[in-house]
This record gives structure tokens, sequence and C-alpha cells, in this order.
């Protein structure tokens, strides 16, 4: 861990050649990670760096892991969701200060035609995590659980939900209201969510 | 309750959406790597003791706990404190306003009662394990007859906080209202509350003051808090400059459910 200085390929200043591997075989799929939980390209890159710069910094720890890119991956979903948890809270605290009338919403909630990208980023970001490491990554219930350190039943209720309500929202995308009914009411419920 | 139409999307077709979806960005290596050289200039090497890493686990990652294994062991035994491996045994006690340091593994979760129907995962294992290097911040004293603790959480950085609080009371309370005020003015930026009592029972808001953050947590009409240690995290981004710590407050009201007024306050600087 103390600098193998065989240099070879660029590598991040400072990291051993082992970590530098990892970082060489995983920041393409970490970046495009996030940018599903993101939906921004710059902001993805910067939450994939982070969490390397996470991992390195723990690398000792990380590096033993069962499986490393899980924990980085981990590592990854949570950045993210504080992220867009930042974003939506502050756009939150913004209206309440300018009395109730605030734009600015990165994601229109009345937008006529909903994509995949606006879908998921209206999910909350359990759900969105849930739902991207089940289908995209097609891990299993159990794995999605333990990269994200939740329980196996909140995946299982958070992934399909935010399925059920991804379709209800590009169903909807032609007839907005519709799309309201099916996920959305049922996650009002535990809505303190966010 | 099932809700079902026609032109239903299902696994297969979002599996398929999100690879075209996530085939859409290209990683920007030079612009990784730069952040990443950034973000590690000052640190440097890995070092074991500062668990950095765990870093993001504490966040309300959609608000779960992630230290979980040590966590839900010493939850339920409730403990008071925010209890590290080192001080969980101790076994039903309420430690009341003096006692505890914080600890690393002080995350939070947000399942009330805490049943430990997961395994634990290599992630929380692991360096929560190792999380018994931590030196705490120290605890601020706390006034009121509510017992409570707070303090700085050990793992914040110099851009990045988290106070902890933590409420133990004696009885079941009705109602609990809390209020933290984080200093700061503009230059601190709220990301987020965590707490091991479940979202559904709570009411959060954050809101931009003039002096900084206000934090409000709220138990909602109706729930009720048996006697045990509820922890809270209220997380903000500072600047690197500096922040007064010893200007970060607390306030608690409550009422016991034999409708007893109960309070607490008091600073996280320990």
């Amino acid at each position: 861990m103390d600098g193998g200085s065989g240099g070879e390929r660029r590598r991040p200043h400072g990291t051993d050649s082992e970590f530098a591997a990892f970082f060489a075989a995983h920041y393409n799929e970490l970046a495009r990670f996030a940018y599903l939980l993101i939906g921004e390209h710059a902001a993805a890159d910067d939450v994939a760096a982070e969490a390397l710069a996470e991992a390195w910094k723990g690398w000792a720890r990380v590096s033993t892991a069962d499986r490393p890119l899980a924990y980085v991956r981990r590592i990854a979903a949570n950045i993210a969701a504080n992220r867009t948890d930042r974003v939506v809270r502050e756009r939150r605290s913004w209206r309440l200060w300018s009395g109730g009338r605030s734009e600015q919403a990165p994601h229109p909630d009345s937008d006529a035609s909903v994509d995949l990208q606006t879908a998921l980023l209206r999910l909350p970001a359990r759900k969105r995590a849930c739902v991207v490491l089940r289908y995209y990554y097609d891990l299993s219930e159990r794995e999605t659980a333990s990269t994200l350190g939740i329980s196996v039943g909140t995946v299982k209720s958070q992934s399909s939900r935010g399925l059920e309500e991804l379709a209800a929202q590009l169903r909807g995308s032609r007839t907005a209201s519709a799309a309201a009914n099916g996920g959305r009411r049922r996650s009002a419920t535990e809505g303190a969510n966010r | 309750m099932k809700h079902t139409n026609d032109s239903q999307p299902d696994g297969a077709w979002l599996s398929d959406q999100l690879r075209r979806q996530a085939q859409g960005h290209d990683a920007d290596l030079d612009r990784i790597t730069a952040r990443f050289e950034h973000l590690t200039a000052d640190g440097a090497a890995p070092s074991t003791s500062r668990r950095r890493v765990m870093g993001p686990m504490r966040m309300r990652l959609l608000g779960i706990p992630l230290g979980i294994a040590a966590v839900l062991a010493s939850a339920t035994v409730a403990v008071a404190v925010s209890v590290g491996i080192a001080v969980s045994a101790r076994p039903h006690t309420v430690v009341p306003v003096t006692s505890p340091k914080t600890s690393p593994s002080a995350t939070i979760t947000t399942a009330a009662p805490p049943t430990p129907t997961d395994t634990p995962t290599e992630g929380a294992t692991s360096p929560t394990a190792a999380a018994t290097t931590a030196t705490g911040t120290g605890t601020a004293d706390s006034t009121g007859n509510l017992p409570a603790t707070a303090s700085v959480d050990t793992h914040s950085t110099e851009y990045w906080v988290q106070e902890n609080l933590t409420v133990t009371p004696t009885r079941t309370i009705k109602e609990l209202h809390i209020t933290v005020t984080v200093s700061g003015g503009t230059s601190v930026a709220s990301t987020g509350i965590w707490t091991t009592i479940a979202p559904a029972e709570l009411e959060t808001e954050v809101t931009r003051v003039p002096g900084g953050l206000e934090y409000q947590v709220t138990l909602k009409p109706g729930q009720s808090l048996k006697p045990a240690a509820y922890r809270f995290g209220f997380q903000f981004n500072r600047p690197a400059s500096g922040h007064d710590f010893a200007l970060d407050t607390y306030n608690i009201t409550g009422t016991a459910s034999d409708d007893t007024a109960l309070t607490a306050s008091g600073g996280f600087a320990g």
C-alpha cells in the first residue's frame, strides 16, 4: 500500500498499483451508475471520483472486503443520494422563503412527455438505487440489499414499487394524471421518505 | 390495489432501457482523475484509522443505516448513547445526560425497533468493527428533564459535519419536537437528517435562517416513542475555513404519556 512505484500506465497520482487497477477497471462503470442515479454527466463523473477517493482513503479495508466493487457502489449511491437530496431540500427551503412559488424545478412535475431519466429522478433516492441495481446490474435482491446495506424486504418493496411508479409515469406521460394514482399514492404513506 | 394496464413496462424492458440510458454517459477520465487527485491530495495515503471511507455510509442513504450490525446490536439493548463497540455492552442502562462518547458507528438507522433481520454486509461489518479507534469530540452537557446527549460526529471533516443528538426518554412520550440550529450563515448547507425513528413517524424540515440552518423534527400526532435511545444526525456542509461548533444548539420539547412536560437543550461542542 505504500506506493509500489512501477508506473507503467497513467495512474491517479499518489495511489498504488492495485488501486490504480481498480480505478481503471471501474471508473467508467461507476460513472454510468452515478449517471443513472443523478442524471447529469458532469455530476456523475464527480460522484464517481468522490466514491473512488473515499475508496482509496479506506483502501486497506475496501480492498479486503468480499466485494470491493459493491462497497464502492454503495459509497457512490450514498453520495448521489446526498446530492439529489440536497437539491430537493434546497429547492424546498427556497420555496418556503419565496412564499410558496418557486420554479426552478429541474424535473418539472407537469411535464407532458416524461422520459425514463426524468421518471427515474422523481423516485426517492433509495428507490432509485434499488431499481438501478436490480434492473441495470441485474443484481439479485440479496445482492442489492447487501450493496446498499439495507434489508432484502426493503429492496423487494422498493424495487417493485419503483418499477410500478416508473411504469405509471412513463405510461402516464400522455395522460399525465392517471399516473399519479398507482405508485404514488402508496408511496405517499411512507412519503416522509423525503 | 394492483394497478395494471396493458402496456406496463416490465423488468426486462426496464433493464434494457437503463442500459441504453447508461450507454449515454461516457466518463471523462481526465475530469475524474483530476477530481480524485484533488480529493485525495491532502490526506494522501489511505489511513486505517480515519475510516473516512465509511463517510458516505452514515449518510441517510435513503435514510438507511449502514453500520447496521453494530448499531442494531447495541440499539436493541437500548443503550443510551451513540454506541460504539467499545461501549455497547451496557444492557438496558438508561444513560443520563452525561456519559457518552461519540462513536463512528453512530450510524443511524431508520428502522425503529431494530430487528436484526439483515445479515451484515461486508461493507457494514468490517469497517464498523474497526470503529473503536475513534476519539469523540466530547459530548456537550444538556439541561432539562429529558435525557439527551449531543456531540459532533467523529466522521465529520473539514467540509462536512454530522451533529449527533441522542434522546433517551425514560418513559413513553407522545409528543416530541426538536429544533437544531446550526451557525454559519450562508456558508453552511444542509445535507440532511438521519434518525433511528421510522421516517413515516416524523416530520422533518430544514430551513435556511439568517444565522445558518434550522432543522426541525416533530413526532407526528398519534405516534409515540417508548423508552429507548433515539438517535438523530444533523448533517451539513461547512466551509473548510472553519465552523464554530460552539454556536450550534438544540432544543427539545416533548410530552410524556402522563402529560409531564419534557425539555432538553444544549449545544454540540463538547
